[in-house]
């Protein structure tokens, strides 16, 4: 390194050395103002970097970007971040966006919680008491005992989201739970960010790429995502190969900051992304594109299904010793059906065939692939570019683009999951990249990106502690989601009996739930006044902290003494080691529930009241993907690539390559799924339904049905509402920094419309609005772009309580449950995903 | 860019100033993310002391419409200048569906090879070193702002509060110290190549004679590896090169631009025209902010 820092300034030494000799070319004529002699202004500005210490970090806010930074600190305050340029693969650096830049901000933030605080008078007053923390936690545990005494300790429901963003603190929330059999909210199925197209489809939570492997595709479609935004620490993967050639493309209804960076943009009416798909998936098999191989090899193309029942046909059907669970496949030369072996090439993928059952009946199978095509020949370009808008050439050529580039990527986004359909539109997609040999390849795939849901270890041993050492007996949490939570539960909810209960504690710790959450109106109306005790741990006075009973501060990211994290992002598990002491009255999350352990006397199982042992507990028993991480390696290394089979790592190479079945109950990629619930919505197969609210035709009508209906609420509501993400916060996260709020136009929320829309209701530029629909409202100014398409509301969300004007922009949302999200309730794998897309709303100057 | 330009350029030391190095900077617009890193990197490090709450030394705005500073009523009179604000009109595009276009313009100061502002000052306090690096002597400006007047690029801030002019040091304590700057070292989308100009050898002059060699791997200037960059294969540009002042940033213009709407910040098509391009219409201006 000294060398090279030799050769950088090299240029900066020799003009020194060369400065006494007289300049041959050219006359200096201000030559008089350029004298070399000392200016010691300029010493000041190299004296300020003199006493600096540095520690490198990592921030840990839930935006999948897990970026390592510098912290210099000097005489014990931070002045300011560096990335650390350590990623051992340089393609990873530099990480971190302007938000990390200002993180310190955020420490030393005016609205920093300092000391334990307790609410006096009415929720959300704004009226709180200075308590010690004894009296906080004697408080805190009295009231728990009380509400489980009265209503039963399942109904403490503990809420600490994205354990990944930091294992230890917010797996100790888990392990809170799990410990005292309290209530765990879920979080990733919730925020709509789960894409259930994946558990459908392979069973698994989520599978995506590497972000490096986007330097191996030929062609990336980009589809709902506004990477740009926000996913800035490696949205260059993308911008890099379109300066190496490669093809962009940009499905959004949004010219959005990602749609400037791309060769294409596709404008698409919301919601009617899977019919696009559809529709591409149409022309691939008209053109003959298709990779039968793929189809017939690893999904459920070949697989038998009954015409009759709609179930595929297994085993138990057609023998009386057959295996129930086994799947069938065609054998011609035998002229009956035989049980399917994995990755086989000889049934054929096309067909239907007359069975006879084991009781003598002959019904009719058909492969579903064959179902599959049948269905298709609804979405020809000509349908789907009415549903869709896109016209019908554009989705010939674009189909035609993507199918004979190999490898071709899609990034599978939350823009087209945070839909009540959002499974049918991922299924969709999932299709097109199956029918064109696109999964288990590098440089393809079908990747979301969204959420840092991935722990890179298995966490069970910290969060679920065993009973008994050797025995497999944990001590386990009551999950109830927390769609239920704000929603109450439904008729078709999974498990109901069991796991529906009204909570009446929510401790939110790691996330600003009440702030953040979608259907505003029904929690604050329905759901609070229900709670008896909100405990809020919180660096800022957050919504979540203002609207709680209970505020406690703990330590900000900076003053962390140890924990780990990861992300889907980039393979790395790095240590986040504490810059500062922590300030105020700070405390960890893990001392914090410790001490209440201790007051509910479950502290034995608990047992950590610092993160450093549980790390090490943690890299111990966390399994193959951490073997050979120990906590002495990561104390030096601080960034450990984890072990993968592949590198860059893509998903499901080994399955497609026949070396393993995929985890589905057929072994397959399952594109078409024979549970109860799908056949009765007509849902076997990816199928487009018009939006469950956001569409002016037939709600949740498949479109032959729908283009002949009208939505009541449409006529009402006519502009589709969505609340988004934004590059200038994580969520709430940074919202109130003045150094970046400073920079996000005019620094308070806006409502952004087409110039047009708004010139229809009299409305201009700078204009107080009100966006409202039957839900509720939210009060702001006006925007004008044209970026937004007509007939849409878009305001980038995050802002606080007290940022808003009136009402909030989640006020407006509500998450009708799809019932085939409710098939299985598996904690962040299965459950609800929020469709807060799929809303309508009107605008009217206020 | 042509290999006569740049021998025009930086074939030899700097006329008028005579420095032998020029340090400069390669700007890819079309891999810019408009995340403004680069500006809370350069605040955190350089402004954030008293009377600097809206100077920012590097800063990015959406073009068309996004100006920083904006000039309200009489163009020419900077004491009208507004400073606050420095992202207004973000992501707003210019045209009608389907021909939108906009792009993120990053600005540091430009560190011109003639400068506007050396000659402006009447105390003589702002030189330009011998890397090309053009500062005010913090201990001798008196603040008459004849600087800030000067700038046609707008990159020279008056701190009402230490009644100095103030402007972008390309991070000189840092290059000394073996580092880029700050917004470039903090440069997430990676679309920042920074050197010295006057180097035939150097990456950015490479970059800038031949820009085929930016979507290829090129051996870095330097062993920091923050100069690996892929940029896109374009011919490199200055911004507003009409002003006459050879700035030392350059930009890779952006793709998705009407050409000529490109001309229009990066060649020479506005020659002698002095008012910026695409003023905010008024159905977009917002009001009472």
């Amino acid at each position: 390194m000294t060398t090279s820092r030799r050769n950088f300034i090299k240029g900066s030494l020799s003009a020194l050395a060369a400065g006494g000799l007289p300049f041959t070319s050219g006359r200096a004529a201000f030559g008089a103002l350029m004298p070399n002699k000392n200016r010691p202004w300029e010493d000041a500005l190299r004296e300020q970097f003199i006493g600096e210490k540095v520690v490198r970090t990592v921030n840990l806010p839930n935006c999948t970007g897990s970026c390592g930074w510098n912290v210099v600190v000097k005489d014990g305050i931070v002045q300011r971040v560096e990335p650390p340029y350590d990623y051992p693969d340089d393609e990873y650096n530099p990480r971190g966006c302007m938000k990390g830049q200002t993180y310190h901000r955020r420490v030393y933030s005016p609205g920093r919680v300092k000391f334990p605080m307790k609410r006096v008078g009415p929720r959300g007053g704004g009226q709180w008491k200075r308590i010690t923390w004894d009296e906080a936690f004697d408080f805190i545990a009295s009231e728990i005992k009380r509400i489980s005494a009265k209503y039963g300790k399942e109904t403490v429901w503990i809420y600490p989201p994205v354990p990944a963003t930091g294992i230890v603190k917010q797996g100790a929330g888990f392990r809170f739970a799990a410990v005292n059999g309290f209530g765990l909210g879920t979080f990733y199925n919730w925020y709509g960010d789960l894409p259930l197209a994946h558990p459908i489809t392979w069973n698994v939570q989520t599978e995506e790429h590497e972000f490096k492997d986007v330097q191996n595709t030929k062609y990336a479609i980009i589809w709902g995502s506004d990477v740009v935004q926000t996913r800035m620490p490696d949205a260059h993967f993308f911008t890099d190969a379109r300066a190496k050639g490669v093809k962009l493309v940009y499905i959004s209804p949004y010219f959005d900051p990602t749609a400037t960076a791309v060769d294409e943009w596709v404008r698409v009416r919301q919601g009617t992304d899977g019919a696009l798909a559809l529709g591409m998936c149409h022309v691939v098999v008209k053109r003959g594109l298709v990779d039968e191989a793929h189809l017939l090899k690893t999904t459920s193309g070949p697989l038998l299904v009954r015409r009759d029942t709609g179930k595929y046909l297994k085993a138990a059907d057609v023998a009386a010793d057959g295996d129930p669970k086994a799947f069938m496949v065609f054998d011609k030369a035998a002229g009956k059906p035989v049980v399917d072996t994995y990755f086989s090439d000889k049934p054929p993928l096309t067909g239907t065939f007359d069975v006879m059952l084991k009781d003598g009946k002959t019904v009719a199978c058909a492969t579903s692939h064959t179902l599959f095509l049948a269905q298709l020949e609804e979405y020809d370009p000509k349908t789907v570019s009415e549903i869709t808008g896109v016209p019908a050439k554009d989705i010939e050529r674009l189909a035609v683009e993507y199918a004979s580039a190999k490898p071709a990527s899609i990034w599978s986004g939350t823009g087209i999951n945070h839909w009540y359909h959002g499974d049918l539109i991922g299924r969709s997609v999932i299709a097109l990249a199956c029918l064109t040999g696109n999964i288990g390849v590098n440089g393809g795939g079908v990747s979301p990106w969204a959420g840092q849901y991935l722990m890179r270890l298995n966490p069970a041993d910290y969060f679920f502690p065993l009973k008994e050492e050797g025995k497999p007996d944990r001590y386990q949490a009551v999950p109830l989601d927390t769609a239920y939570v704000v929603n109450g539960p439904t008729e078709t909810m999974a498990n109901k009996a069991k796991l529906w209960r009204q909570i009446r504690c929510i401790w939110a710790a790691g996330g600003n739930l009440l702030g953040e959450a979608s259907d505003q109106s029904n929690l604050m109306r329905k759901v609070l006044p229900q709670i008896e005790l909100i405990v809020s741990p919180e660096i800022e006075m957050s919504t979540t902290a203002q609207l709680a009973d209970i505020v406690l501060p703990v330590v900000s990211w900076y003053e962390l003494p140890m924990d780990i994290t990861t992300t889907p992002a980039h393979p790395y598990i790095q240590l986040v080691q504490g810059a500062l002491q922590p300030m105020y009255e700070a405390k960890t999350d893990i001392e914090i529930y410790y001490e209440v352990c201790k007051r509910l006397g479950t502290d034995h199982i608990f047992k950590f009241n610092h993160p450093e042992a549980a790390v090490d507990l943690l890299l111990k028993t966390g399994g193959p993907r951490v073997k050979g991480i120990t906590l002495e390696r990561l104390k030096k290394e601080k960034v450990i690539r984890v072990n993968l089979p592949s590198s860059p790592y893509a998903a499901f190479t080994e399955e497609v390559a026949g070396k393993a079945k995929f985890k589905t109950a057929s072994g397959r990629q399952e594109l078409y799924k024979d549970e109860d619930r799908f056949i009765q919505f007509g849902e076997q197969l990816p199928v487009h339904k018009e939006p469950h609210m956001a569409t002016p035709f037939g709600p949740s009508k498949p479109w032959g049905q729908a283009k002949k209906e009208r939505n009541p609420f449409h006529e009402k509501y006519p502009l589709v509402y969505h609340s988004r993400h934004t590059r200038w916060s994580v969520h709430s996260s940074w919202r109130t920094t003045s150094d970046i709020v400073k920079l996000d136009d005019i620094g308070q929320p806006l409502l952004e419309m087409n110039p047009k829309e708004a010139a229809k209701r009299g409305i201009a530029a700078g204009d107080w609005a009100t966006a409202y629909n039957q839900n509720g409202y939210v009060k702001a100014k006006v925007k004008l772009r044209e970026s937004v398409p007509m007939g849409a509301v878009v305001i980038y969300f995050g802002w606080q309580r007290e940022q808003i004007r009136e009402g909030h922009w989640n006020a407006l949302t509500h998450n009708d449950i799809n019932p085939i999200h409710e098939i299985y309730f598996i904690p962040n794998v299965w459950g609800p995903v929020s469709g807060h897309f799929d809303q309508l709303c009107e605008v009217k100057k206020a | 860019m042509s290999e006569e330009l740049w021998q025009k350029y930086y074939g030899k030391p700097n006329p008028k100033y005579g420095n032998r190095v020029q340090y400069g900077m390669l700007i890819d617009i079309n891999k810019c993310l408009g995340c403004h890193s680069c500006t809370m990197a350069c605040k955190q490090t350089w402004t954030s002391g008293p009377g600097q709450e809206d100077i920012y030394f590097n800063s990015v705005s959406t073009q068309p419409y996004g100006k920083y500073p904006r000039h309200e009523g009489d163009p020419k009179d900077s004491s009208k200048y507004d400073y606050r604000h420095s992202n207004l009109y973000q992501d707003t595009p210019k045209g009608e569906y389907p021909n939108l276009w906009q792009f993120y313009l990053a600005r540091p100061c430009n560190h011109c090879a003639d400068p506007a502002c050396i000659p402006a000052c009447p105390t003589r306090s702002i030189y330009k070193n011998q890397d090309g690096i053009v500062l005010i002597d913090q201990d001798k400006c008196e603040g008459f702002q004849y600087c800030v007047k000067a700038c046609p690029y707008d990159k020279i801030y008056y701190n009402s509060v230490t009644k100095k002019s103030q402007k972008c040091i390309f991070c000189f304590p840092l290059l000394e110290k073996g580092q880029e700057p700050q917004c470039v070292k903090s440069c997430v989308g990676k679309i920042r190549v920074f050197g010295n100009l006057m180097d035939p050898e150097s990456a950015i002059s490479k970059l800038i004679r031949d820009p085929s060699l930016g979507a290829k791997p090129y051996t870095p200037e330097v062993g920091l590896k923050a100069t690996h960059r892929v940029i896109n294969p374009i011919e490199p540009r200055q911004y507003r090169p009409d002003f006459g002042t050879v700035p030392s940033v350059w930009y890779v213009p952006p793709r998705n631009v009407p050409p000529e709407e490109v001309e229009k910040y990066f060649g020479y098509a506005m020659s002698g025209l002095v008012e910026e391009p695409n003023p905010v219409p008024a159905n977009l201006k917002m009001k009472d902010i």
